[in-house]
């Protein structure tokens, strides 16, 4: 599904990653784990097609077609969706309406027509409440005045609505509570499909009791250093990167 | 010719009426003082001096005008004037019990002295210059009388339509709003300009809310492209009156509003809100000054501006707290969006404090669109173009929530989407 070659980028000049491998099958969750600076969000953002997250080498495939040509909404129109590590608010556009405008333009991108108001409203109604988001959040401008745990729920909420084949989650335990983190990891659970896939980018393992991956790669400097199974999370858990970087640095 | 020797060729009175003394008086003394420069602090990013009657209509007609009206589905009381006359035809004279409504081109030839004090005003040797002429040169407008303890249900609208027939036109309406004690009125005045019309417009609204009432003012000026638009707005609130004034503008070349607010007694509440788009092309100033004259009083305004192109926008919020007027409340903000790099926002907060236990606030932002913002949207499936236009409208949210009156709030909407869809009245598509 989702297939990235030797992979380079740079960010305001400075080269973040560096030659990045990374297959991702349908249906299967893999975690990226690394340390401090190795990249993980600029992975994130690049996947998503944040301006100023340039390419220089290397490629982005999504079931064949090449991302990297797309802008960040054709993207999301191809089913790709990025949970961000810090939502941003958007003051005076509360969230259904937002939701809406985005669950259409996907629509639209993809040639279907438009969804009628009083199914839309069921929809995200059905989905708030899988998430555990107040519905008072739903009429709320976009992340204006949550907390941070509101947040992060409502990115998985917004995921649940859109429904991605692909979703890209950027350290989502951030700032978590275990509750919040219990629910959070529903909501991906219950979105997990064999046409479905997710590269789950965390800090700290914990995430990954509750979301558990079918591959954990680390990342480091740039880029993948090692790949193993959902055990390996728990070693670096214990034994912390150090072991994994290569022993000079250029 | 200048614009004051062309109102000097127009300048007639007939001699031998009460008002006739006001009205020389008035332009005389804007005569002898001149149109205001930039040097003048109140005019300092405006200019006027250029301004002419005649060479307007030399300017090419632009494509667009301002969408239509957004009186569609009221049917309620309003009065309508076209070109600056009132048009009995067009209006609808079913005001609520407790209101009086009366032309105010009835009342100069029925009962002139009523409008004496108000006359007065405008003759005064320190009056603004624009209140002035538009004493020497008010035709018509409404003159409003509400009674005490009416709670007036329907809005009443009070509608300038120009560019019906003579797109040059200049019009000096004045609307007097005098609302009993204890009672609530809105009042909706708008300025409409069709797509060819290059009329200028000087109109002075004068607002008195007495004690405990609570009286609501919406302003919008829709002038046509080519239009000059010098809106003056004077307001008074009274013991525990509460006021709320709220001015969008949308169209018009140069337009200039000036609202002034006496918090006169202890208890008043004045609340200033606007909303404005400098679209290319467009000079849009605001001027506003509260002035606090008595303690435990309440002032709050909030201010939205846009501009795109090379448009122009300028807010100057004065506040002045008297001395002795203690325990007042003042809080004052201004924030902008700059959609393009040539247009230019220009925004001053003024604070003149004369008493020490007051509690004063006021924040003043020029800001652009935020990119992170519009990726966040754009990885949600939001096309760029979308993107943008919904920050835009959600940040002018803030002030077009504050708006009461459903057919005013839809209009702003689809003014702020640019959409045109919003049907006009039919009545007053007949003009």
């Amino acid at each position: 599904m989702l297939k990235i070659e030797n992979l380079h980028v740079e960010v305001e000049g400075k080269p973040i990653l560096r030659g990045l491998d990374l297959e991702l099958p349908s249906g299967q969750v893999h975690a990226i784990m690394g340390p401090n600076g190795s990249g993980k969000s600029t992975l994130a953002h690049v996947i998503a097609g944040k301006p100023g997250y340039t390419a220089t080498k290397g490629s982005i495939s999504f079931d064949g077609r090449d991302l990297l040509a797309l802008e960040p909404e054709a993207r999301a129109g191809e089913g790709v969706f990025l949970a961000f590590q810090y939502p941003l608010e958007i003051p005076g556009v509360n969230n259904v309406y937002m939701l809406k405008a985005a669950l259409n333009g996907i629509r639209k991108y993809r040639g279907q027509p438009e969804m009628d108001a009083v199914q839309f409203l069921s929809l995200v109604k059905g989905k708030a409440k899988i998430v555990g988001l107040k519905e008072s959040l739903l009429n709320r401008p976009v992340n204006q005045g949550f907390s941070g745990g509101e947040k992060k729920r409502n990115e998985v909420f917004q995921m649940c609505v859109l429904e991605p084949r692909l979703a890209v989650l950027d350290e989502t335990d951030s700032g978590l509570d275990i509750d919040a983190l219990r629910i959070v990891a529903e909501g991906v659970n219950q979105l997990r499909d064999p046409s479905r896939s997710f590269l789950v980018v965390t800090h700290y393992q914990r995430l990954l009791d509750y979301i558990v991956p079918d591959v954990v790669h680390v990342l480091a400097q740039g880029r993948i250093v090692k790949s193993g199974p959902r055990e390996l999370a728990l070693e670096l858990e214990q034994r912390g990167y150090d072991w994994l970087l290569p022993a000079a640095v250029v | 010719m200048t614009l004051l020797d062309t109102l000097a060729r127009e300048f007639r009175v007939e001699t031998g009426t009460p008002l006739a003394p006001l009205r020389e008086r008035a332009f005389a003394n804007a005569r002898r003082r001149g149109l205001p420069t930039v040097r003048d602090e109140d005019w300092k990013y405006t200019d006027v001096t250029a301004l002419t009657l005649a060479a307007s209509a030399a300017t090419p007609v632009p494509a667009a005008g301002p969408p239509p009206l957004p009186l569609a589905a009221d049917d309620g009381p309003r009065l309508v004037f076209v070109d600056g006359r009132y048009n009995p035809a067009l209006s609808i004279a079913n005001t609520d019990a407790g209101v009086t409504v009366r032309p105010l081109s009835a009342v100069l030839a029925e009962e002139p002295t009523a409008l004496t004090t108000l006359f007065e005003c405008g003759a005064a040797d320190d009056a603004p210059i624009f209140d002035a002429l538009n004493t020497a040169f008010v035709e018509d407008g409404a003159v409003i009388e509400v009674a005490a303890d009416v709670a007036v249900a329907r809005p009443l609208t009070v509608l300038f339509v120009h560019g019906g027939r003579d797109h040059n036109r200049h019009a000096a309406p004045l609307i007097s709003v005098r609302v009993g004690a204890r009672s609530h009125f809105t009042l909706v005045e708008v300025h409409y300009g069709r797509d060819t019309a290059a009329n200028l417009t000087n109109a002075l609204t004068d607002i008195d809310a007495a004690a405990a009432s609570r009286v609501t003012h919406y302003r919008l000026t829709a002038e046509a492209a080519r239009a000059t638009h010098i809106g003056n707005v004077r307001l008074r609130a009274a013991r525990d009156a509460a006021l709320t004034s709220c001015s969008f503008v949308f169209g018009g070349r140069l337009v200039r509003i000036a609202v002034q607010a006496a918090l006169a007694e202890p208890g008043a509440h004045v609340a200033l809100n606007g909303l404005f788009v400098a679209a290319a092309g467009q000079h849009i100033d605001h001027q506003t000054f509260l002035d606090h004259q008595a303690a435990h009083t309440v002032s709050e305004e909030l201010y939205k501006g846009l501009a795109d192109g090379d448009g122009r926008g300028v807010f100057r919020g004065k506040v002045l707290v008297r001395a002795g007027a203690q325990k007042i409340r003042a809080q004052q903000a201004s924030h902008n969006l700059l959609l393009s790099p040539a247009a230019e926002i220009d925004t001053k907060p003024e604070l003149e404090i004369y008493a020490d236990d007051v509690a004063c606030a006021h924040g003043a932002t020029v800001g652009q669109i935020d990119e992170a913002a519009v990726f966040y949207l754009q990885s949600r499936g939001i096309p760029a173009a979308e993107a943008r236009a919904l920050l835009t409208f959600g940040f002018a949210q803030g002030v077009i929530e504050t708006v009461e009156h459903p057919p005013l709030r839809a209009w702003l909407t689809a003014a702020l989407a640019g959409r045109a869809d919003v049907p006009l009245p039919t009545s007053v598509d007949e003009a």
